[in-house]
């Protein structure tokens, strides 16, 4: 028992250590309390941060007001702004450019969208996206922070989880195809793409016939177009010119209309619904274990109302034995705070990738300072939960005459 | 007693994990017919062999005594480095974020050899200084 | 004249209706003396004890320790008194369980680090841990006390009398000049007994004042004078003729 001899004195600064030392059960149980609670409020708040922070990305590239798409195509679309698979669908050019004739309209550009199989051995499905660089208005924006010149036929610029090859190409369909940029994680779907410019679109559908699985019907590989993304003449909302365009021909009654701005608020309105949840559970759950601390903390006054005595009679101030059982509070507060954070950053870091998929919902991992910030707000909170424990006890120590002789302690 | 489960029932547990989980629910990439295997296939390869390694190392770790354990417990901890090192530097997995491999395999392996080293850790530090 | 305890009276209210714990008492205590009150429990002792030690206001009275009125001092000034001033051994266990023996020892030494009252020898920051001055001390008390060899034990480990002489080195860690002992040998056979009342006597001998209340007929031939204590009421008896 009697293992490597303290050779240090103790004192009352440091008594709440041997306190806690000596008593490795009750120790431990109220560290792993509150453990529980920073990992449920770390992992929280950083699922919450990292949501906003792709909801925001996602707002910064949606520079349409609408989408026009094929027939019972909308869900797709809607899926490639968020955070959905790859997928192929289209319509012929002509229909593009009528849509594009509508009233209301400011700005019209059109893409092709086709998911590519999982090419090469290492290669994972991706979304090709073609768009037309004379008219576009919607990628240029973005992508020409990182790339100022025009895309040439046969190049590419890539969404960050595109695996590129040491020689800057990538293999698609048999072939490699030179990549000029490769753009910053956005959280969403768009990560995952590459684009092209619209000569592009049917050497890419040639490529993907010889490799067995045709993209699309020859015939269609140079008129596709998947979307015509329109931007509106101020004073004209989204709707309007949507009903303007079901007006230039019978037959687009039946496509499909896609509201980015109303993807973005109804991602906005299910991510706030799940960080509500998030935060209500998270709230219950450190009322319950203040309420445990509590009553922990607060039984064991009377538990060791002796020790208090005796340390009284040799002479401990007032002050003294606040201060012991705050800090014994504020120390287990702070180790579960900081096993707290340590455990959850475990998992939350390596597996953002797993969850952003597995959310479907834009995930972005916020910045250092970000994190940094919230460990920091994490750990002095548990502190602080641990010392608001001891609240009762220190409280009933500081009434005068609270409590009296050895004798009665017994 | 207590020691004896740090040290011999956990890194039992981590090393089957460890050995089993690239085959089963942190698979890698499938080989397909033809191909070359990717690096993930040989990622997993290497976490089968370590993980039964580190399994039999806390297998007996149970029969020894606190000195003998804190040696072995030093060897599990040296081998939960190799864990993370082989899908990040030594052998790495698919580049793709997207991939399963890259997206489950590589974090859960992470993870798993850095429970290894903290765990093993501090049976050295519990079972050196009983030792003495 | 060490301790002055001048119409001292506690009242206590009970069940409506007010009745004195301590009701005014006076005593007088030199250094070198071992004074002992005897009574039976509930009859105030450990009332008169607590406000000598600052630990009860009284109801009224004074209490003169080495010149400093008890009464008026605030909470820091108080517990320095009860740290530097008197040592207080107590009845039952009540060494800190998380403690060893030798750190239980030490601990009131490291109360007032900063206080210049605080022993020549005592230097309250060694520059070597090996040869900590307080810790030299702690030892050599626990030598004298015949406890030495526990001094790495945990209190839980020690029979009753042992840690009744462990209790009394901590009192006197730090050379009080008022040495207060509440039942020193209530639960000791006559063995240990005897080697604490022969301890306590060393004190008193070696110059400090030592207050001892106590229900044990076997510790009062050590005792200069003895008081009885019946329903508050403090009277001198004839040292010629204890039993009880």
């Amino acid at each position: 028992m009697s293992d490597s001899p303290a050779r240090r004195r103790i004192t009352p600064a440091s008594l709440p250590i041997e306190n806690l030392r000596r008593r490795p059960f009750r120790t431990t149980a109220l560290t792993v309390v509150v453990t529980i609670l920073s990992v449920a409020f770390f992992g929280g708040s950083m699922l919450t941060l990292n949501l906003k922070e792709g909801l925001a990305s996602m707002e910064r590239r949606l520079g349409a007001d609408l989408m026009v798409v094929p027939q019972a195509t909308s869900s797709k679309a809607e899926a490639l702004l968020t955070n959905g698979n790859p997928s192929t669908f289209y319509f012929t050019r002509d229909v593009a450019g009528q849509v594009s004739k509508a009233d209301g309209i400011a700005e019209a550009t059109s893409q092709t969208y086709i998911a590519s199989l999982a090419a090469a051995c290492c290669d994972e499905k991706l979304q090709i996206i073609g768009f037309n660089p004379s008219t576009d208005f919607v990628i240029e924006p973005w992508v020409a922070s990182q790339y100022d010149k025009t895309l040439q036929r046969g190049e590419m610029i890539v969404g960050a989880s595109v695996n590129v090859s040491v020689d800057g190409t990538v293999e698609l369909y048999g072939r490699t195809w030179p990549v000029v940029a490769q753009l910053a994680n956005t959280g969403t779907s768009l990560d995952n793409s590459a684009f092209i410019s619209n000569d592009t679109v049917p050497q890419m559908v040639e490529a993907s016939a010889r490799v067995s699985h045709r993209a699309m019907p020859k015939e269609y590989a140079d008129t596709a177009v998947s979307s015509v993304l329109i931007k509106v003449k101020e004073g004209y909302d989204a709707q309007t010119v949507a009903e303007n365009i079901k007006r230039l021909n019978p037959e687009f009654a039946s496509l499909g209309f896609v509201y980015p701005g109303g993807v973005t608020a109804s991602t906005k309105t299910s991510l706030d619904t799940l960080t509500g949840y998030l935060a209500v559970f998270i709230t219950a759950l450190w009322i319950m274990g203040l309420i445990v601390l509590l009553a922990v903390f607060g039984s064991s006054v009377n538990e060791r109302k002796k020790e208090f005595a005796s340390l009284r009679i040799m002479g401990a101030t007032r002050g003294m034995l606040v201060g012991i059982i705050i800090r014994e509070s504020a120390m287990i507060g702070l180790f579960g705070g900081v096993i707290g954070v340590l455990a959850s950053s475990l998992f939350i870091f390596p597996f953002s990738g797993y969850i952003g998929n597995r959310l479907q919902l834009p995930y972005l991992q916020v910045g250092l300072p970000a994190i940094l910030a919230m460990m920091a707000i994490t750990i002095v909170l548990a502190t602080l939960v641990g010392m608001a424990a001891s609240v009762l006890c220190v409280v009933r120590l500081g009434r005068p005459e609270a409590y009296l002789t050895l004798r009665e302690g017994e | 007693m207590k020691n004896r489960i740090l040290g011999g029932i956990v890194p039992i547990v981590l090393g089957a994990l460890i050995a089993v989980g690239p085959q089963t629910f942190a698979h890698v990439c499938e080989v397909h017919e033809g191909k070359m295997p990717m690096a993930c296939h040989y990622t997993a390869q290497a976490a089968l062999g370590i993980g039964i390694v580190i399994a039999v190392l806390g297998l007996i770790a149970l029969f020894v005594d606190g000195r003998i354990r804190a040696g072995i417990n030093i060897a599990v901890a040296l081998l939960g480095a190799l864990v993370i090192a082989v899908p990040t530097v030594l052998i790495g997995v698919c580049k793709g974020a997207m991939m399963h491999c890259h997206m489950v395999t590589l974090p859960t392996l992470i993870v798993l050899g850095v429970l290894t080293i903290v765990f093993a850790a501090i049976d050295v530090a519990l079972d050196a200084r009983h030792a003495k | 004249m060490l301790l002055d305890v001048n119409d001292l009276t506690r009242e206590f209210i009970r069940r409506g209706k007010t009745f004195a714990a301590v009701d005014h008492v006076s005593l007088t205590l030199d250094s070198g003396q071992l004074l002992a009150i005897v009574g039976r429990s509930g009859n105030g002792k450990s009332t008169l004890l607590n406000m000598i030690c600052g630990l009860l206001r009284p109801t009224s009275g004074t209490v003169t320790i080495d010149g400093v009125r008890v009464d008026v001092l605030n909470d820091r000034e108080l517990s320095r008194l009860r740290n530097r001033t008197i040592g207080f051994v107590t009845q039952g266990q009540t060494l800190l369980a998380n403690l060893t023996v030798i750190d239980n020892v030490m601990l009131p030494a490291t109360f007032f680090p900063a206080d210049p009252a605080s022993h020549t020898i005592l230097d309250p920051r060694p520059a070597s841990t090996s040869d900590d001055p307080i810790r030299v001390r702690a030892m050599a008390l626990l030598e004298s006390l015949g406890v030495a060899d526990l001094a790495e034990s945990y209190p839980r480990e020690l029979s009753g009398g042992e840690m009744r002489r462990v209790s009394i080195a901590r009192a006197l860690i730090n050379e009080p000049k008022l040495v207060i002992a509440d039942e020193p040998t209530g639960d000791l056979d006559a063995q240990s007994t005897e080697i604490v009342m022969r301890l306590l006597r060393r004190v008193a001998d070696d110059g400090a004042a030592v207050l001892m209340v106590t229900h044990d007929a076997d510790a009062l031939p050590y005792a200069d004078r003895v008081y009885t204590m019946d329903a508050g009421r403090l009277a001198e008896r004839d040292t010629a003729n204890h039993g009880v």
